[in-house]
C-alpha cells in the first residue's frame, strides 16, 4: 500500500509549507498537520500486522497497544498546545490592530 | 612537611577571600598575615631542599586523564617562591600606605593575594596541567589589577590588551603541554625529565618548543609581544612593582628554566632564545632611555631585563644559574625603583621627568634609597648587581657579550636619568619622605649591598639551585672597571637625551595588536549578521534543511526502499485519497475559513484511518478532539477583524523546495519503517500483566496504569495550557463580549439539545467506567462531556453554565495526584494502583485516577473554549 507513506509525507510537506508562511493562523494549521503526520508515523513504527484492536479476547494477532497509548497522549497534548497557540495568535492579531 | 606544601598556593587565595570581606583597614593586615605565614611555610621547606632533596606532594585530581594536584619544592621553585612571598609582603605593606585613600582596598588586596597564590602555584607545580591553571590565574589577576581603576577607559583598554596577549600565549602553552604529555606519556615534570631524550628526538618536539616559547615570550614581554607591559603601567604602582616587574613577568623565564631539563640543550633551544632575548634587551634599554614617564622608563627597563634573562636561559645550564642570580638582583633594585617612583608621584603629583627636579632636598632618604638601587643596577662593585653581572658575562660569548656591554651603557643612561629627578637646584619642591613608602623600598634596596658585600649569602641562596656554585672568585678591580666606565658613558648619554623632548615613539606591536583585535571583532560581527537574521523563518528553514539533507543522504546511501502490503479494506484506500485531497485543499484554499474546515477534514480522515489500523481508542479521541478544535479555530478565525491574506515571502520557491524535501523525507521514512518487524517484547508483558491491572483494553490500561506517570505529566501540561489561554484572555484590553454570551434562541435547537446533551453526557460516563474493557476512558469521556456542555451553551447561552472552570481543572488534577499518593501511603511506589471492590465489580484505584483525568479534561476544555469563544478586545 503505497498510499499510506505518501499520505504521511503529504502531511509533513503541507505542514512545513504552511509553517514557513507569514500568517499566524496558517502556521498553526501547519503545526496541526505535522502533528497528524507524526502520530501516524508512530503508529506505523509499531507495525501494522495487527488483525484486531488491542482488546484482550479479540482474535489474535492484536495490534500493538503501546504506540496507540503514546498517540492518545500526543493527541490530547496537541489539543492543549493548539488551544494555547490559537489564544496567542489571536492576541498578537489584536495587538497589531491596536498599534499598527 | 609535604602537607604544608599543598597549602602554600591555597593560603593566599583563601586569604584573598577573607580580605575581600574585611573592612578597609583590615584587608591590608590580612595581606600581611597571609604573606608572612607563607614565608614561614616556605622556611620549613628549606632544610630538606638544601640537603639536595625536593619536597613533593601528589593528590588525585582527574584520575581519568592522569592529572594530579602535584607540587614540588626544589631549589628553583623555592627561590622563586621566596621571591613571590617576600616581595609580596613588602608590597602589601607599601600598598597599605599607597592605597590609603582608595575606597576599594578590600577588592585590591583580594586580587593581590589571588595573584600571590596563583604565582606560588606556578613556581611550585609538578604537574604541567596544574602549572597551566595557575599560569592563567596569574593572567586573570593581572587583568583585574591593571583594570583596577576601571572607570578610566585607558585602564580598561590596557587590561584587555594584557589579558588577551597573555591568555592567547597561555592557550598556546596549553597546546604545547598537551603535545608534550603525548610525546612524553605524562604531564608530571619528573617523569618528563626522565624521558627527556625521547622527547627531544620526537617529531612533536619542534611544535612543543614553538608553543612553549609562545607562552613564555608573551608572559615575559619579549619583542614583539612586549607592548602590553608598558601599557600595564596604568595599574596602581604597587601592582607594577609586584606583578609587572618582580614576579609575574618572570613566569615566562621561570617556565623556560623549569623546562630546560626536558626541552633544553638542543640547537634550536639556543638558536631561538639568545637572539630574541638579546634583541629584546637592546630594544627595551634603548626605549627606556627615551621615556619621559618614570614608570614607562622602568617598564621598558624591565622588558630589557627580561630579554637578558631569556638570552641567558638559552645559553645552557650555567646560563640558568646566571639568570637566577640576575633576576634576584633585579627584583631588589627594580622593585625599589618602582616603589620610589610611586612615592615620587604620590608626593610631587606627577611622574614626568621633564617636570621633576631637585626632589632630593625634599625627600633625601628616598633619594638615597633610589641611589643604592641604581648602583646595584649599574653593577658597581659592592652591590648584588655586580655579582650578577659577573656571572652573566661569563656565560654569554661573541656578539651577545658585546651586546651586553652596549646594553650596560644604555642601562646606565636610563638609570641616571631616573636619578636626575632628585638632582638640581631652584625652588624647594613639595613633598617629604613618607615612612609608609620608604620602609618597604629601603628593605628591597638593602638586597643590593647585603648580597653584594656578602657574596657568600648570594651563593648560599643559589646553592639551592646548584650545589657546586662559586661566585666570589671575581677580581673586583679588574671587573669593576667595566660598570664604572659604563656609568660614565651613561651619564653623558643621559645628559644628551635630556634635551630631546617627548618620549621616543617606535611603531610597536600595539598597533598590530589593535588591528588584529579589530579584525577578529569585525569577522565575528560579519558571522553574526550572516547567521542571526532576527527572522524566525530563517532559523526554522535552517533547522529543517540540515536534518533533511543529513537524514536524506543517509536514507539514499542505504538505497533500499521497498513497499510492503498493508492489510486494508478497499474503502480505506478511498479514505486515503480523500485525505490527500483534504491536505491539498488545506494548502491551496484562499480563504482562511475554508482552510480551517479543510484541516478539520484531514483530522477526520486520520480518525477513519485509525479505525482501519485497529486503533478504536485513537479514532474516538481524534474525532472528539477534531470537533472541539474546529470550534475553537472558527471562534478565532471568524473574529479576526482583518482576515489575513494568503501572502508568501519573496523566497517562496525556497519554501516550496524545503517543504517538498521534508515531505519526501517523511514519506521515505514511513516507507522504510513499515517493513520492519514490530517488537513484541513489551506487548507480551502487557498481555501477561493485564489481568492484574483489572481490564481488557490494553491501551487504556497503559494510559492509566502501566505508564500512569506519563499521563500524570500530560494532564499537568494540559492544565498549564488551559491556564495559559486564560492568562492571555485576561490581559488588559480584553473582556467578555456580551453579545456572544447570549443564546441562539431557536426552539428546535433548544428541544433537541434538551434531549441530546444529557444523553451524551450520560453516555460519556458509561465510556469512562467501561474504559478498562472497551474503547473509552477519561480522555474520551471528558471531551465528550465538554462537547455536550458547549452545545448546551450555544442553545441556552453561556450564562446557563458555571463561569469558573478552573475549579474542576484543579480538582481533577488533585484527584489524579491524590491517587498517586495513595500508592505511596500504602507503602508502594507512587501511582501503584490497588484492587478495589465496587459492589460486585472488581476494579482498581486506576478508575479513580481516570476519573481525575475526566474532570480535568472537562475543566481545561471549558476554560479554554470559554476564553477563546467569548473574550474579545475591548
Amino acid at each position: 500500500m503505497i498510499l499510506l507513506p505518501l499520505f504521511v509525507g503529504s502531511l509533513f510537506g503541507a505542514g512545513t509549507w504552511l509553517l514557513l508562511g507569514r500568517s499566524i493562523v496558517r502556521q498553526i494549521i501547519g503545526i496541526s498537520l505535522i502533528g497528524h503526520g507524526a502520530n501516524l508515523m508512530i503508529l506505523l513504527a509499531g507495525g501494522v500486522g495487527g488483525r484486531s484492536a488491542p482488546l484482550l479476547g479479540n482474535p489474535p494477532p492484536l495490534a500493538d497497544p503501546l504506540p496507540q497509548a503514546l498517540i492518545l497522549t500526543a493527541i490530547v497534548i496537541g489539543f492543549g498546545v493548539l488551544a494555547f497557540l490559537l489564544a496567542l495568535g489571536y492576541r498578537m492579531h489584536a495587538y497589531e490592530e491596536e498599534d499598527p | 612537611m609535604a602537607s604544608v606544601l599543598a597549602w602554600i598556593p591555597l593560603t593566599p587565595i583563601l586569604g584573598g577571600l577573607v580580605a575581600s570581606a574585611a573592612k578597609r583597614s583590615g584587608a591590608g593586615w590580612v595581606g600581611l598575615l597571609v604573606s608572612s605565614m607563607t614565608v614561614a611555610f616556605l622556611g620549613t621547606l628549606v632544610p630538606p631542599v638544601a640537603e639536595g632533596g625536593a619536597v613533593r606532594i601528589s593528590l588525585e585530581w582527574f584520575p581519568g586523564v592522569g592529572v594530579r594536584y602535584a607540587l614540588r619544592a626544589d631549589g628553583l621553585g623555592l627561590l622563586f617562591a621566596f621571591l613571590v612571598a617576600g616581595v609580596g609582603f613588602l608590597i602589601v605593606l607599601y600598598a597599605m600606605a599607597y592605597m590609603a585613600h582608595e575606597p576599594r582596598t578590600p577588592a585590591f588586596f583580594c586580587f593581590l593575594l589571588l595573584f600571590m597564590g596563583a604565582m606560588l602555584g606556578v613556581v611550585l607545580a609538578e604537574d604541567l596541567v596544574v602549572l597551566y591553571l595557575f599560569w592563567e590565574l596569574t593572567s586573570l589577576a593581572s587583568f583585574l589589577l591593571i583594570g583596577f581603576h576601571h572607570e578610566e577607559p585607558k585602564a580598561r583598554q590596557a587590561a584587555l590588551r594584557a589579558l588577551l596577549v597573555t591568555v592567547v600565549g597561555g592557550l598556546a602553552l596549553l597546546v604545547g603541554i598537551v603535545l608534550l604529555a603525548v610525546a612524553g606519556g605524562s604531564s608530571q615534570l619528573s617523569e618528563l625529565e626522565a624521558r627527556a631524550d625521547r622527547i627531544r628526538t620526537s617529531p612533536l618536539y619542534p611544535w612543543v618548543l614553538a608553543l612553549v616559547f609562545a607562552g613564555a615570550w608573551t608572559k615575559s614581554a619579549q619583542v614583539p609581544f612586549h607592548f602590553w607591559l608598558p601599557g600595564a603601567m596604568v595599574a596602581p604602582t604597587p601592582v607594577s612593582a609586584y606583578l609587572h616587574s618582580a614576579t609575574m613577568v618572570k613566569a615566562g623565564v621561570f617556565l623556560l628554566m623549569r623546562l630546560y631539563p626536558v626541552l633544553g640543550g638542543t640547537e634550536a633551544w639556543a638558536a631561538w632564545l639568545e637572539p630574541v632575548g638579546i634583541v629584546t634587551y637592546l630594544f627595551g634599554s634603548l626605549l627606556a632611555l627615551f621615556q619621559d614617564d618614570l614608570k614607562a622608563l622602568l617598564a621598558y627597563g624591565t622588558v630589557a631585563s627580561l630579554g637578558l634573562a631569556t638570552a641567558l636561559v638559552g645559553a645552557g645550564p650555567e646560563g640558568g644559574i646566571a639568570a637566577m642570580a640576575y633576576l634576584l638582583a633585579h627584583a631588589g633594585y627594580k622593585g625599589t625603583l618602582f616603589l620610589v617612583a610611586g612615592a615620587v608621584e604620590h608626593e610631587a603629583g606627577t611622574r614626568r621627568l621633564s617636570e621633576l627636579q631637585g626632589l632630593g632636598r625634599a625627600m633625601p632618604f628616598t633619594a638615597a634609597v633610589a641611589g643604592a638601587a641604581i648602583l646595584s643596577m649599574l653593577g658597581i662593585p659592592g652591590f648584588a648587581g655586580f655579582v650578577a653581572k659577573g656571572s652573566v658575562e661569563k656565560v654569554l660569548h661573541g656578539w651577545a657579550h658585546e651586546a651586553v656591554l652596549a646594553g650596560g651603557v644604555l642601562t646606565a643612561g636610563y638609570g641616571l636619568r631616573f636619578l636626575g629627578v632628585f638632582w638640581g637646584s631652584g625652588r624647594k619642591p613639595r613633598g617629604h619622605d613618607a615612612p609608609g613608602f620608604l620602609f618597604p623600598a629601603l628593605v628591597l634596596a638593602m638586597v643590593g649591598p647585603v648580597l653584594g658585600l656578602h657574596p657568600v649569602l648570594f651563593e648560599q641562596a643559589l646553592r639551592l639551585l646548584e650545589p657546586e656554585i662559586n661566585l666570589s672568585s671575581e677580581p673586583v678591580l679588574a671587573k669593576g672597571v667595566i660598570p664604572v666606565g659604563s656609568a660614565l658613558l651613561g651619564a653623558v648619554l643621559a645628559r644628551g637625551v635630556a634635551g630631546v623632548s617627548g618620549p621616543l615613539a617606535l611603531p610597536g606591536g600595539e598597533a598590530l595588536f589593535d588591528r588584529v583585535y579589530g579584525g577578529v571583532l569585525g569577522f565575528a560581527g560579519f558571522l553574526t549578521r550572516l547567521t542571526v537574521t532576527g527572522r524566525l523563518r530563517d532559523y526554522l528553514a535552517t533547522s529543517l534543511v540540515i536534518p533533511v539533507v543529513a537524514a536524506g543522504a543517509a536514507i539514499l546511501s542505504q538505497g533500499r526502499l521497498s513497499w510492503v502490503p498493508v492489510r486494508m479494506a478497499p474503502y480505506e484506500g478511498v479514505v486515503l485519497l480523500l485525505g490527500l485531497g483534504a491536505v491539498a485543499f488545506t494548502v491551496l484554499a484562499r480563504s482562511l475559513v475554508a482552510q480551517v474546515v479543510a484541516v478539520g477534514a484531514v483530522g477526520y480522515t486520520v480518525a477513519l484511518l485509525y479505525i482501519g489500523l485497529r486503533a478504536p481508542d485513537l479514532a474516538l479521541t481524534q474525532i472528539l478532539v477534531e470537533t472541539v478544535t474546529l470550534v475553537l479555530f472558527l471562534a478565532v478565525v471568524l473574529h479576526l477583524r482583518h482576515p489575513e491574506e494568503p501572502d508568501r515571502h519573496p523566497a517562496w520557491a525556497l519554501d516550496l523546495f524545503i517543504a517538498c524535501g521534508v515531505g519526501a523525507l517523511a514519506a521515505a521514512f514511513a516507507a522504510l519503517i513499515l517493513p520492519g518487524p514490530p517488537s513484541r517484547h513489551l506487548f507480551s508483558y502487557f498481555v501477561q500483566r493485564a489481568p492484574e491491572a483489572g481490564g481488557r483494553n490494553l491501551v487504556n490500561l497503559i494510559v492509566v496504569d502501566f505508564r500512569g506517570l506519563d499521563t500524570l505529566g500530560e494532564i499537568t501540561v494540559l492544565g498549564i495550557a488551559a491556564l495559559g489561554v486564560l492568562a492571555l484572555a485576561s490581559r488588559p484590553g480584553m473582556r467578555v463580549a456580551h453579545h456572544l454570551v447570549a443564546p441562539v434562541r431557536s426552539l428546535i435547537l433548544e428541544t433537541a439539545v434538551r434531549v441530546a446533551s444529557p444523553a451524551v453526557a450520560a453516555y460519556a460516563l458509561v465510556l469512562l467506567v467501561t474504559g478498562h474493557y472497551g474503547p473509552g476512558g477519561g480522555f474520551v469521556a471528558g471531551l465528550m462531556t465538554a462537547m455536550a456542555l458547549l452545545v448546551w451553551a450555544v442553545a441556552f447561552g453561556f450564562d446557563a453554565l458555571p463561569q469558573d472552570w478552573l475549579r474542576p481543572l484543579a480538582v481533577g488534577l488533585g484527584i489524579a495526584y491524590g491517587t498517586g499518593l495513595l500508592g505511596t501511603a500504602l507503602g508502594r511506589p507512587f501511582l501503584a494502583h490497588s484492587p478495589v471492590l465496587l459492589g460486585p465489580v472488581k476494579t482498581t484505584t486506576s478508575l479513580l485516577f481516570d476519573f481525575g483525568v475526566y474532570v480535568l479534561v472537562v475543566g481545561a476544555t471549558l476554560s479554554a473554549a470559554r476564553a477563546l469563544i467569548l473574550v474579545r478586545p475591548r
